[in-house]
């Protein structure tokens, strides 16, 4: 069965692209993926040049073998992925699947199932990547897929360049349809099926709970956590403090959320300026939706607020979301319910010893809370603390071993220490993570906070004030808060080698900074694009509110208008042949024109050729097959292609004498 | 002798080209909802993208498999006589002068129902073709004759997947024309050699035992074994041995000679049969037939003639 209905020029084809589809997957997937592919796909390749034998009729051992495969892949799948078949699970079979069909290509009908699957494998790629490299790369997949089926459709009369050629025709006339459909096309919330697995890579969003050292490893990466613009004047960077997940509880080492987030949403007295900001968040795979500080207006944030000014999205972020809110960032928050209190000032009991012990000592010298606040972080200030993403490890009591013995750690050790003297000393406090500052892209007028501004910090609750922030680590390490971890890091570190402001390094970060603006807008226009973004357009066309089905008929008209555009470009008149001979045979005279040879008003075609030829001798013999070709086409309507003529008239030169 | 049927010209307006999904479209629809499944799961963007990218795909594909059939225009259909047994080859004229370039186009030609006919119509074998941009082309189509007399084209089925293969339009392109099929030249009796009313039958191989007068192109038709096969092996010709030297006789193919072939059928086989020995052998023939008698001569227009009335012989 070598290849009956099935050209080996389309197996190729079919298998190139297939690989190309897979790429991607495989650095993922390590090389076993790529292994059990490329090995089907050879088995296939050998077969179709006469070097293996194919399973098939008459070889019922090679189809054991094939079945075997099959099969085993189906039950060592199931069985590594604990019987889901989810996202991971579904593209191995995927890959595994196409190299068995692959094998047993050997009809017409397989060459077109292995393009569709190409087409499908495309999308896989997009749920564990949506950036602008990824789409770039699909783009082409997709545009030799439909290579492929132009090649075989065309059945010889195409070659590779030809179908290409078209196929990206094809594509590009598809666009605007496409553009269409992705506007108007109804969002249906929800999963349609199970929980999907996180999107967007290996993103890690911030937890819901902080054992020391969890932090580390998210400060170091350089993913990028949310986009924000403001409107008009943004806040000063010191100020940029974004709130995430709020830690009440702790058994000594771990904090988490516990039930602090229960309760009436306090109200926020403003005491500074206003903000309104639009966040693009990428997904976290986490409920916390960012917000600056604590809240004055939540917009249109796809959440709730909590007790704890937190905002939370009702099912995990797996996909891009925008919204636009109001903040401040000089507020208080002067709302506690008993039940709060109790929690901000609980401590397990047995813990932290020292600790304990060294507050309640600062708390019996201080004047007032605000005093032994102040005292607390002249502590962290004047002693010999030191900020560091690499602290040595914390044995024993963690916050004593660090108070009292390492006394190097970097924002969640102080913040921890800090939230435990506080409540040793008898004061309401918090454990608040979330990000600090952002880096500011003056492109196009946005910050981006990347996981490497990760930040953890402490809300203590006074009775005059309410809830207010103290940043401790910016006690230790003052130039984190105000210019960035790197900053931070610094004042410990020896200067790096490298000059910050040679020159490479600011091509470089100019350069930067134009992929970034340009990663910003097709976060904000391309993934971002959800039911919100779609009422606003709808909104914004002077329609009234519209339900699905409405947008669905909006969609479909707007389809139709967009075929009708399409249909009167794609099936325009085409210039009949008549004129395209006059138009070639201006274009030679033109040329002859510049050589002085001049045809002469009311001069036949012919009578100019013989004069041209008498002057010219050497143009003679192109001059008349040239003539006599336009004769032809345009007087004698005969069925030459026209092209003939034209390629000619193209490559006709006057050489100067 | 070509016929050149010129008839009205028959373009392929909007109206006359079909277009549905082929088997592999509805394939590839399925891969699309699939995708958009996927996107709606997901929450994922880009493959929202994918999935109405492929959706597009399938519109414009429309427009472009529409476009490879319409606009053709069928202005002329030439065909040559072909003995029953073989293919009725049409070779189509399309004007394509003001159209773009038409790779992938199937034709498949539709025979007219003969009288008595019950079933389908017979269809030709499908063939595929690439036809110029901005031309007239040639596109050859075969119908099996069967049985002689006229065997009519009523219309060519324009197919084409072209460029995607998840398409399919199609349309009828009418053609009326006809093309002539000669009765299957067979029988095994002697050509009837004589001066003048066929009675004087002369034994034995006829053409064979005569004179080598050289070599000829084959005409379908030949027997075998006039066939030179030296030249054929050397060659690669397929070239035939001609014989004069009865120059002066004349055979009377009459329909009476050939009664001892049987039935009708089979004596216009004979018939035919030995208008081709005769030509062959360079004698000149006469055809006697009831109700017709074609005076002796040779040549290809007495062979066309002769051939002719035996295939249209008893017909209307």
């Amino acid at each position: 069965m070598n290849a009956d209905g099935l050209a080996r020029r389309d197996l190729y084809a079919v298998s190139a692209v297939a690989a190309l589809a897979l790429a991607p997957h495989a650095l993922r997937f390590g090389p076993g993926l790529a292994a059990a592919f490329g090995t089907l796909v050879l088995w296939r390749l050998l077969g179709a040049a006469g070097r293996l034998p194919l399973p098939g009729r008459g070889r019922p051992l090679l189809s054991l073998v094939k079945h075997v495969i099959g099969i085993g892949t189906l039950l060592g799948v199931l069985a590594v992925h604990h019987g889901q078949l989810g996202r991971d699970a579904g593209v191995t079979l995927l890959a595994v699947l196409l190299g068995l069909k692959t094998l047993e290509a050997s009809t017409e009908r397989d060459f077109y199932v292995l393009s569709f699957i190409a087409y499908f494998l495309v999308a896989t790629n997009f749920f564990y990547s949506q950036s602008m490299l990824t789409a770039g790369y699909m783009t082409l997949v997709v545009l030799i897929v439909t290579a492929g089926l132009v090649r075989h459709t065309a059945d010889g009369a195409d070659d590779a360049r030809a179908s290409f050629a078209l196929a990206a025709r094809l594509v590009a006339q598809s666009l605007p349809l496409m553009i269409i459909a992705f506007l108007l096309f109804p969002r249906l919330p929800g999963p349609l099926w199970g929980l999907p697995q996180r999107a967007g890579g290996a993103v890690a969003g911030l937890a819901e709970e902080l054992s020391l050292g969890g932090l580390t490893s998210l400060a170091l990466t350089d993913e990028l956590a949310f986009s924000v613009a403001f409107e008009g004047e943004p806040p000063r960077a010191r100020d940029l403090y974004w709130r995430g997940p709020v830690l009440w509880d702790t058994d000594g080492t771990t904090w988490r959320a516990g039930q602090g987030a229960r309760g009436p949403v306090p109200p926020v007295i403003v005491e500074g300026p206003r903000y309104r900001y639009t966040i693009t968040l990428e997904p976290s795979n986490t409920r916390n939706l960012l917000l600056l500080d604590a809240a004055t207006n939540t917009g249109d944030a796809p959440g709730r607020a909590t007790a704890d000014s937190r905002l939370l999205a009702a099912r995990p972020l797996t996909s891009p979301v925008r919204y636009t809110l109001e903040s401040a960032t000089a507020y208080r928050l002067p709302a506690i319910t008993p039940g709060q209190r109790a929690q901000a000032l609980a401590l397990p009991p047995g813990f932290h010893p020292r600790a304990r012990a060294f507050a309640q000592e600062l708390r019996a010298a201080s004047r007032s809370t605000d005093d032994f606040v102040a005292r607390t972080l002249a502590h962290f200030h004047d002693e010999p603390f030191k900020y560091s993403l690499t602290p040595p490890p914390l044995t024993g009591d963690a916050v004593d071993a660090f108070l009292f013995g390492t006394r190097e750690g970097f924002c969640e050790h102080y913040a921890a220490a800090f939230t435990v003297l506080m409540r040793a000393g008898g004061v309401p406090a918090r454990l608040v993570t979330g990000y600090q500052g952002g880096e500011f892209n003056a492109i196009s007028d946005y910050f981006q906070v990347r996981q490497r501004d990760a930040h953890a910090w402490v809300e203590i609750y006074g009775a005059s004030r309410g809830w207010v922030r103290v940043d401790p680590t910016a006690a230790v390490a003052p130039e984190r808060v105000s210019l960035g971890l790197n900053a931070g890091l610094a004042r410990n570190a020896p200067r790096t080698t490298l000059d910050a402001d040679a020159a490479p390094l600011r091509v470089w970060r100019g350069a930067r900074a134009l992929w970034d603006a340009a990663n910003y807008r097709w976060g904000q226009w391309v993934l971002g694009f959800e039911a919100p973004q779609q009422r606003a357009l709808v909104a914004s066309l002077g329609l009234p509110e519209l339900g699905r089905s409405g947008l669905a008929l909006l969609m479909i008209a707007a389809l139709a208008i967009g075929m009708a555009g399409l249909a009167l470009f794609v099936l325009r008149a085409r210039t009949p042949p008549r004129d395209r001979a006059a138009a070639a045979y201006a274009r030679f005279c033109a040329r002859l024109a510049r050589a002085g040879l001049v045809r002469r008003p009311a001069e036949g075609p012919r009578d100019f050729a013989t004069r041209v030829a008498a002057a010219r001798a050497d143009l003679a013999a192109e001059v008349g097959a040239i003539t006599d070709l336009y004769v032809l086409l345009r007087y004698a309507d005969a069925p030459l292609p026209i092209v003939r003529l034209e390629r000619r008239v193209r490559n006709f030169r006057v050489n100067p004498r | 002798m070509n016929a050149l049927t010129v008839s009205a010209p028959a373009t392929l307006d909007r109206r006359s080209v079909y277009i549905f999904l082929t088997r592999h479209g509805l394939l590839f629809g399925l891969a699309q909802l699939l995708i958009l499944a996927g996107a709606i799961n997901y929450d994922n963007a880009l493959a929202y993208l994918l999935a109405f990218l492929l959706g597009g795909l399938l519109l414009v594909g429309m427009l472009h498999t529409w476009r490879n059939l319409a606009g053709l225009a069928l202005v002329g259909v030439e065909t040559r006589p072909v003995f029953a047994g073989e293919d009725a080859l049409f070779a189509l004229r399309l004007d394509n002068r003001a159209g773009p370039r038409r790779p992938g186009v199937d034709a498949v030609a539709v025979a007219g129902r003969r009288p008595g006919w019950r079933g389908p119509p017979e269809r030709g074998a499908v063939s595929r073709h690439a036809l110029a941009a901005a031309a007239i082309d040639e596109v050859t189509v075969a119908i099996p004759s069967a049985q002689r007399g006229w065997l009519a084209l009523e219309r060519v089925k324009l197919e084409s997947v072209y460029p995607l293969g998840v398409l399919r339009a199609w349309a009828y392109l009418p053609a009326a024309a006809r093309c002539l099929v000669y009765p299957r030249p067979i029988g095994r009796l002697p050509l009837p050699i004589g001066g003048g009313g066929g009675t004087d039958h002369r034994g034995g191989g006829g053409a064979g035992h005569d004179d080598f007068a050289g070599l000829r192109d084959y005409v379908p038709g030949d027997a075998t074994r006039a066939i030179h096969w030296k030249s054929l092996a050397r060659h690669g010709e397929v070239l035939v041995k001609r014989f004069e030297g009865l120059g002066g006789t004349t055979a009377s193919l009459s329909w009476d000679a050939a009664a001892a072939a049987g039935g009708i059928e089979p004596r216009l086989s004979q018939l035919a049969r030995w208008v081709l020995d005769a030509e062959q052998a360079g004698l000149a023939y006469a055809l006697l037939l009831p109700g017709l008698a074609i005076p002796a001569a040779r040549g290809p227009a007495q062979r066309e003639r002769c051939l002719e009335a035996l295939a249209l012989f008893g017909g209307p």
